[in-house]
């Protein structure tokens, strides 16, 4: 479960975020909506300890995030948290396997690469290049990344805003149903994507002030 | 990480390559420089040391000493063999041995002497001279042309291939002995007696000086006191057409020179050293910051950046050990290229000697290898791998 209490985060005299108290629970998936610009990645970023927030409290299954040093952060976040990102954040000049096994180095086991792989349907392009697979495939990879760890929060920075509708549709299936007992919370500004979802949360009802202040 | 690492080399291998060949080319020349005046100044020492006078033709002090010790170069001419007869009955000299040399086989020296000269010399199979026109051979000189004891050739008059006469096919010299290694002038030398010199040259002169004493080119000796060097070399320092030397103080005049030249080649090569570890620096800094999306990614899937900056330093490790062992590699090839030449001038180089100060070498450009990526390294971390 993750409790976010009197989150702040300000940016500079005119930009500034402030959440009124949210609760996201276990095992349950959550898709944030809110146009470009209004503090979705923000929110991503501070529950998964990327950025800490100026005010206010994150805890996540009795953590407290937010006190954390920054090495503990990293810690807890590569240990508990699959985040994919909006630009799928690969190295492109690697295969798959390797930036899939680059998790290694922080002793987190691989050993189900291949059965991961074919979960999400690029078993074939396990020794390919990043540079040469398309967009679909390279979200893929990134979901991949975040599965291999069986963590216990998904997050998803608008993961399909690269790709067509179509694509854009199989990859939040495929974060949605192979989550297994995974808290998912997965920020767009696509509103068809929100029936793959239980719970739609528009992040303007939770902003005091509103967007307008981002 | 040692996987990741070389991968991560692998797929920037231009900008490695550069890095590697920056290295070896200012590293091999260090080693060179350094392993040549060593190995020059060893082989100097250890040839002049116990012989402390040379009597010979005047002229050229050097070319008397390096034709004489190290057998290059022409001889100065030649002195009556009655001067050597003096000296070895001379009380004042505890060795006196008489040396004669103008003919070759293949570029190798044919020097005339006695036995003595050889008395601390090794035999890999055979041993010394006992009869006219038996030899014994310097271990390169069986090496290159195949020959082994009891096998006979034909020697030229000229003291190298070029500068060959005529054959003397009337008397094949036949090898008796086979000298050691010694990585010095006499791997590329051949002994004869003395005796068998004047033969050959004086059958073909005039068959009527065969078992009269010829002349000889120079005689070394050993003297039994300093005083009794001074002496000897005050006396045939006087005596018209002689010259008498001390080996030592030449070589070290000549050795100065060199060490001038050597200092020259130190100063080139330590600011070839210099360029290369700032190319390597600029490599370095550009390859981290061509990474630093990669150092981001990683830092956002929560690598440490103690374990990133790991990473850097395997590779440059890496690099620093492929460099470091090819800078080796290259250098011993370069110094057995070079050894094509500086044997036929007299100094024979053993490719696989390394001294100490070549080992420090190494270390030193392992440890500079790696500065610039720690400190590429704490520059991008203070500035760009904040996440907040």
């Amino acid at each position: 479960m993750i409790t976010l209490k009197n989150v702040y985060k300000k940016f500079n005299e005119e930009t500034n975020l402030h959440f009124i108290d949210l609760v996201f629970e276990k095992g349950k998936t959550y898709v944030i909506l809110g146009p470009s610009g209004s503090g979705k990645s923000t929110l991503l970023n501070i529950i998964s300890g990327i950025i800490s927030p100026d005010e206010g409290t994150v805890e996540i299954d009795d953590v407290e995030i937010t006190k954390l040093s920054q090495k503990d952060k990293d810690n807890f976040r590569l240990k508990n948290i699959g985040y994919i990102f909006q630009d799928f954040k690969l190295l492109n000049e690697m295969t798959v396997a390797d930036n899939i096994e680059l998790l290694k180095i922080e002793k987190v086991d691989c050993s189900n690469i291949d059965e991961v792989l074919k979960t999400v349907g690029i078993l074939n392009k396990k020794n390919q290049v990043i540079s040469k697979l398309s967009g679909g495939e390279k979200q893929r990879v990134a979901i991949a990344r975040a599965l291999i760890k069986n963590p216990k929060i998904i997050l998803a920075d608008e993961p399909t805003q690269s790709l067509n509708f179509e694509i854009g549709q199989q990859i939040t299936q495929l974060i949605t149903k192979e989550n297994k007992d995974s808290l998912v919370i997965m920020v767009t500004h696509d509103e068809r994507l929100t029936k793959y979802f239980e719970v739609v949360i528009k992040l303007e009802d939770f902003l005091k002030g509103g967007v307008n202040n981002v | 990480m040692f996987r990741f690492a070389l991968k991560n080399l692998f797929i920037r291998k231009s900008k490695v390559l550069l890095i590697i060949i920056s290295i070896i080319v200012s590293t091999s020349i260090g080693l060179i420089a350094i392993n040549i005046s060593n190995q020059v100044k060893d082989e100097v020492i250890n040839t002049t040391g116990y012989y402390d006078t040379i009597v010979g033709p005047s002229g050229g002090s050097s070319q008397l000493a390096l034709n004489t010790l190290f057998f290059t170069d022409k001889p100065l001419g030649t002195i009556g063999y009655d001067y050597y007869e003096n000296l070895k009955n001379d009380r004042r000299v505890n060795i006196a041995i008489p040396m004669a040399m103008g003919d070759n086989y293949k570029n190798s020296k044919i020097i005339g002497t006695t036995e003595d000269f050889l008395s601390d010399k090794k035999y890999l199979y055979g041993g010394v001279f006992k009869e006219n026109f038996e030899v014994v051979i310097g271990y390169n000189v069986a090496d290159n042309n195949n020959l082994e004891l009891r096998d006979t050739f034909i020697g030229n008059h000229g003291i190298s291939e070029s500068d060959s006469g005529h054959a003397h096919e009337n008397n094949p010299y036949t090898v008796v002995g086979i000298l050691k290694k010694t990585n010095t002038v006499y791997d590329n030398a051949i002994f004869v007696k003395i005796d068998s010199v004047w033969k050959v040259h004086g059958q073909e002169l005039e068959e009527s000086t065969i078992n009269t004493h010829g002349e000889v080119t120079a005689i070394i000796i050993k003297s039994k006191s300093i005083q009794d060097q001074m002496t000897i070399s005050d006396e045939y320092n006087n005596v018209g057409g002689l010259q008498a030397i001390n080996p030592a103080t030449v070589i070290r005049e000549i050795l100065n020179n060199i060490d001038l030249t050597k200092q020259i080649v130190y100063v080139l090569s330590f600011v070839i050293f210099v360029m290369s570890v700032i190319i390597i620096y600029i490599i370095t800094l550009l390859n981290i910051y061509d990474t630093k999306k990669d150092i981001h990614l990683m830092r956002l899937l929560g690598i440490s950046p103690k374990k990133i900056v790991s990473i850097f330093i395997i590779q440059n490790i890496i690099l620093s050990i492929i460099s470091i062992v090819i800078s080796l590699v290259t250098s011993r090839i370069l110094l057995a290229c070079i050894n094509q030449v500086t044997s036929n001038m007299g100094i024979v180089l053993n490719c696989y000697k390394m001294y100490p100060v070549e080992g420090m070498i190494l270390i030193i450009v392992a440890f500079i290898c790696l500065i610039p990526t720690v400190f590429a390294n704490l520059k991008l971390f203070k500035k760009d791998v904040k996440l907040d």
